[in-house]
């Protein structure tokens, strides 16, 4: 049964002795830390882009486009396909 | 759940909050709709030229982008089934019945601006939501 994955990549950080050891002494767990806050930053940046985006669309097309006429243009797709 | 014919004028018109608004109230979407959107956009920018191809390719972006904040189902999670017998019985397409029998089993409330939908919807004892019900619910004023 096919279960899906996810494709990774390795990242490489270099940071001074002092700081690993400081983290290591205290049990953190480095790359799960890494791998968070990396997450969490693109996470971010993404959120910020997609709603940049829709603002600029609103902007533009609010009062243009009504709701009704693409309901009646998917209806047509789905009953053409 | 929301369908196409809500999606669609939801990242067309309804700006930012609609990002907020759609996570705050978990909404899912099926995987077909950001494919039936981007139809969509497609007929708008060419055919009727309402909007430009540039924004069209933007909104039909967006479209895939935004759905992985939502909850998407996908067609493993449906029974086909079920699904192939809602079909021919209340006589719909099967992207119709895709989106009534992932709402009825899922328990959610069908966002929906195509009437046909929403008819055989109401009668699966679904609750059905029009896209101004919808952006009420979700508090997003449409006016500028």
């Amino acid at each position: 049964m096919y279960t899906g994955f996810v494709l990774s990549a390795v990242v490489s950080v270099r940071v001074p002795l002092k700081v690993k050891e400081i983290l290591e002494r205290h049990g953190v767990n480095i790359a799960e830390m890494v791998r968070r806050v990396l997450e969490d930053e693109a996470r971010r940046l993404e959120e910020q882009d997609i709603t940049n985006a829709l603002d600029e669309l609103a902007m533009k097309y609010r009062e243009k486009i009504s709701p009704k006429e693409l309901a009646i243009l998917i209806r047509k797709c789905r009953d053409e396909r | 759940m929301l369908d196409a014919s809500v999606y669609a004028p939801l990242i067309l018109t309804a700006g930012s909050k609609v990002f907020t608004a759609l996570r705050k109230h978990h909404v899912a979407i099926l995987d077909l709709t950001p494919y039936e959107t981007c139809n969509v956009y497609w007929n708008e920018a060419v055919l009727h030229k309402h909007i430009t191809p540039s924004d069209a390719i933007k909104a039909c972006v967006l479209a895939f982008r935004l759905s992985a904040f939502l909850k998407v189902i996908t067609f493993r999670e449906l029974n086909p089934q079920i699904l192939a017998e809602e079909s021919l019985d209340k006589r719909l397409t099967a992207y119709d019945a895709a989106y009534l029998i992932a709402a009825k089993s899922d328990g959610l409330e069908l966002a929906t601006e195509d009437e046909k939908l929403a008819e055989a919807a109401r009668e699966s004892g679904v609750n059905v939501l029009n896209y101004d019900e919808l952006t009420r619910f979700l508090g997003i004023c449409l006016k500028s």
